[in-house]
């Protein structure tokens, strides 16, 4: 169809030519994909250690001090981390609205030193996405003993902790699959999502006896971790699923065995492969590179970290800087990192991620929220990015006290001319607030606008105080706000 | 320092001190087409098209009641099945003596019988997929099996239409995400909300920072997607000031619900931006929650619920566009029905075939279209599901050149045989 073929190249989306300072900068590079957002001491923590060693560190986030972050969240932490028996109290106090996990996760994200965890639990919790809308306690237990304690293991452990998760077990409606009555709806969705993918080979019979492998699987309140497997429930005769047979009367085994040939199935390795080069290198990632990483999948049994240090070392990852579009929820975190603003109160941020369109845990479909450039671009999405920007860098308090607003860092961050370490120049300026936008200063090109809007007739003219007090602020927001600042 | 309670009120506050009203005359290079009211073809020649898409999957069999099908139908869904006609407001509305609507959907029923709705059953995807995703994207992008393509059925409408048209009111998505029915090369715009669309800032910079904006985007590369959009956002919030002059009231009494996923707020921004004619021809929205596994209930619960917003939705559309619904054409379908039996979960899974609703002044309303395949097991799709006798792209191929003045079916929706179902007027 040489029709679609035209206009697909016509579509198909590329960087901009006024390009940030990550194309030319392998460290940078490495920071953007790998951390919430670049801050200039990282920067320069990469410069020191090398991009190897650095990533080494952040593939073992146990060893890296946070205790900066837990001080900071030490109420949400000390919810978040209740014995299982107490989770289930909270939504009678704090989280009546489900507000702990969305709060903790943009803390996380913002603050928390161990980045490249953060990035990693978000990607599977989109992989595995349940929606924050039933109960809180399940989610949250979910979220932590499923998704994050296995978010740098073994993929095969991640998906049994999912699966015999209550919050799965009701969201896919496997806690009703009978062997009366067999509700398809998780194991289509632990082929077509979760493992194999939609063209990994299986088919609908595949379907119908994976379902009747986990019959019986269910909920009990007072078991270890809620789930119970019912014999009353499960079909005990013998099953043919995926080219392995099943033979009758092993009750339990039969899900479990299930799960492994999932885990284990070369379109998973592929189909997963894929997904970890979409997020974390470009939108069509280069075929040697998924075909490389599902080697390294195929070798190590699905090992998280060994793929993820295959493809963060890969001369296709080095090629692809720039070629991301930062989701909305990825420019809203590295906004937050790159002006310290901070809330007074979580509702005034969730105002301000749901205007941008993309809350955390707010997609209903369990397919989690696109990964892809093209589904978020559009005109309303860009002018909720501009507003945010420049709602982030003003200082705003309202309310009959002042008690809500938020609050910056921006004068923290740049001082202002005269004092130490402040720009004496419009180019210093340009420059310092470039360093804590992008992590590192523009080009040439790149600064000359932001020159212009300073009034500057060249890098060099001097900055009055005046100057920086009225536009230092609108500078950083224009530059959240630019077009080399929404790609990474 | 603002004085305020939410940031909602404090962006409408930024927004009345500071919108961009002068765009036209800062970006020049961007705006000489503003005059678009005029250029496009008067709109008495062909229809707008408002696309609705329930996602998840609505249940047909509840939706439109083949009661008449008796045991075929009441014995498979015990729990599920809406009582024949004749039992109260508890009952289908009986529309010809073999379907009933859902008693949610009464206030469809006088629609249907002004004659200017219709229902298309037994219609859907001609596909064996039961994956949302899959069946979603077929649909949006139009060519069933075909994931390759990369522009939707309403994209190529719009490319291979024989008029221009420049407003960026042209196709419009309600809502965060563009609809990928949309995707192609005339860009559309996805609006939330038309009240927020402003521009917000210190005012005594707001201009400066919308010139170094401008500057910025003007600079990126062509290939940037975001190029086009900057400009959009520029030309929309000039229109969109103008349209913000004073607040919309709904006419004839009209009453949109208020539902929590915004759907009749998006429908009556949308008859507002119709009345407006500032070049609208496509509208896209969603409603979704229709995949009702488990507990789909009856006369109450989920689906009941999303059913009510749905005709809630649809009639205060219908009552608030009054005389201009004869220029209009809303189509509303889901990506499959649902299984037949009901499941053990008092729910149902994922389906075929699926009934298509088709409302407007050039409808030929008041009928049930498509041949019945009867729910008798031996008739039965796949062993669990209604077969599909109408493929969903007979009625939007029919749409399109009737109503929408596009003949250009083959590229629109490749691969089809257009059969007449004579379900439209032929327009003027």
């Amino acid at each position: 169809m040489t029709l679609t073929r035209r206009q697909f190249l016509k579509l198909s989306l590329r960087p901009a030519s006024s390009r940030p300072p990550s194309v030319n900068d392998p460290d940078l590079h490495l920071l953007n994909r790998t951390t919430w957002g670049p801050r200039p001491e990282e920067l320069e923590r990469v410069r020191q250690m090398g991009r190897d060693a650095w990533l080494e560190e952040q593939l073992h986030p146990e060893t890296i001090d946070d205790s900066e972050f837990e001080r900071l969240a030490a109420p949400q932490l000390a919810l978040f981390n209740l014995p299982r028996h107490e989770v289930y109290g909270l939504k009678n106090h704090y989280d009546r609205e489900g507000q702990l996990l969305p709060h903790l996760m943009i803390l996380r994200a913002v603050h928390s030193r161990r980045q490249l965890l953060e990035r990693v639990v978000a990607f599977w919790s989109d992989h595995f996405n349940i929606p924050n809308k039933d109960d809180p306690s399940d989610l949250l237990l979910y979220y932590r003993d499923a998704i994050r304690r296995h978010a740098l293991g073994k993929f095969k452990d991640l998906l049994l902790a999912t699966a015999k998760s209550p919050a799965m077990l009701t969201y896919l409606d496997g806690a009703s699959n009978i062997a009366e009555h067999p509700n398809e709806n998780y194991a289509r969705e632990l082929l077509e999502l979760y493992t194999l993918g939609v063209d990994g080979g299986y088919t609908e019979e595949d379907i119908r006896q994976a379902a009747r492998a986990l019959t019986g699987w269910t909920i009990h309140p007072r078991t270890a971790n809620g789930f119970y497997f019912n014999p009353e429930d499960h079909d005990d005769g013998p099953k043919q699923v995926l080219g392995h047979s099943m033979p009758a009367g092993r009750g339990l085994e039969d899900g479990l065995q299930l799960l492994v040939i999932a885990a284990q199935h070369p379109s998973t390795a592929r189909h997963l492969s894929f997904k970890l080069c979409r997020h974390f290198v470009s939108d069509d990632p280069p075929e040697s590179l998924v075909q490389s990483a599902a080697q390294v999948w195929q070798a190590t049994e699905g090992d998280i970290p060994s793929v993820l240090r295959h493809i963060f070392t890969s001369a296709e990852f080095y090629a692809a800087a720039g070629q991301k579009l930062r989701r909305p929820l990825e420019f809203f975190i590295a906004a937050l990192r790159a002006t310290g603003a901070r809330p007074n109160a979580f509702w005034q941020m969730w105002e301000l991620v749901s205007s941008l369109g993309q809350p955390p845990y707010g997609w209903s479909p369990p397919n989690g929220y696109p990964d892809t450039a093209a589904p978020w671009i559009s005109t309303g999405g860009l002018l909720e990015r501009w507003n945010a920007a420049m709602f982030l860098t003003q200082e705003v308090h309202f309310g009959a006290d002042y008690a809500w607003g938020w609050r910056s860092q921006l004068h923290e961050r740049i001082p202002p001319p005269g004092a130490p370490g402040g720009p004496a120049t419009a180019g210093e300026l340009v420059d310092a607030v470039a360093r804590q936008v992008f992590g590192a200063p523009l080009d040439a090109a790149s600064r000359q606008p932001f020159l212009d809007y300073l009034g500057a007739a060249s890098p060099d003219a001097p900055l009055t105080a005046h100057v920086f007090t009225k536009k230092m602020p609108i500078l950083m927001g224009l530059m959240l706000a630019s077009p080399q600042y929404q790609w990474c | 320092m603002m004085n305020a309670i939410t940031r909602r009120n404090f962006l409408k506050l930024a927004g009345v001190a500071g919108v961009i009203g002068a765009s036209r005359s800062l970006f020049p290079g961007w705006m000489p087409r503003l005059a678009f009211a005029s250029d496009h073809a008067p709109r008495d020649d062909r229809d707008i098209l408002i696309n609705i898409f329930l996602r998840g999957g609505m249940d047909g069999l509840s939706a439109v009641v083949p009661y008449g099908e008796g045991r075929d139908y009441y014995d498979v869904r015990p729990t599920l099945a809406v009582p024949e006609p004749g039992g109260g407001p508890q009952s289908a509305i009986d529309l010809d003596g073999f379907f009933g609507l859902h008693p949610a959907l009464a206030p469809l029923k006088p629609i249907y019988d002004e004659q200017d709705l219709a229902i298309v059953h037994a219609s859907g995807l001609v596909h064996p997929t039961r994956s949302h995703f899959d069946a979603q994207h077929f649909i949006d992008f139009g060519i069933p099996g075909d994931k390759t393509v990369a522009t939707g059925w309403i994209g190529r409408h719009l490319e291979t239409a024989s008029w221009q048209n420049q407003s960026p009111f042209r196709a419009v998505g309600m809502g965060d995400l563009l609809p990928d029915s949309l995707r192609g090369e005339v860009t559309p715009l996805a609006l939330r909300s038309i009240a927020a669309f402003h521009l917000q800032g210190r005012s005594d910079e707001l201009q400066r920072m919308a010139a170094t904006l401008s500057r910025l985007y003007g600079a990126a590369s062509p290939q940037d997607p975001l190029r086009r959009q900057a400009e959009l956002v520029f030309e929309t919030v000039d229109i969109v000031q103008q349209l913000t002059a004073s607040p919309y009231r709904p006419a004839h009494g009209a009453v949109y619900p208020q539902d929590d996923e915004g759907f009749g707020l998006a429908l009556k921004q949308i008859a507002q931006i119709i009345k407006a004619d500032i070049g609208l021809e496509v509208a896209s929205l969603d409603l979704g929650g229709w995949d009702t596994h488990e507990a789909q209930g009856t006369l109450d619960g989920q689906l009941n619920g999303l059913l009510t917003v749905l005709a809630q939705g649809l009639h205060a559309f219908y009552t608030d566009l009054g005389d201009a619904m004869r220029r209009v054409i809303v189509v509303v379908m889901s990506e499959f029905g649902r299984t037949i039996d009901e499941n053990g979960s008092q729910g149902t899974d994922h389906g075929h075939g699926n009934a298509m609703f088709v409302m407007g002044g050039g409808v030929k309303g008041g009928q049930v279209f498509g041949p019945w395949p009867t729910l008798a097991l031996e008739a039965r799709d796949d062993a669990d599901d209604l077969a599909i006798t109408t493929d969903y792209r007979l009625v939007l191929a029919e749409m399109l050149q009737r109503r929408l003045g596009n003949s250009a079916i083959s590229t629109i929706f490749p691969g089809l045989t257009p059969r007449p179902l004579d379900l439209f007027h032929a327009g003027s």
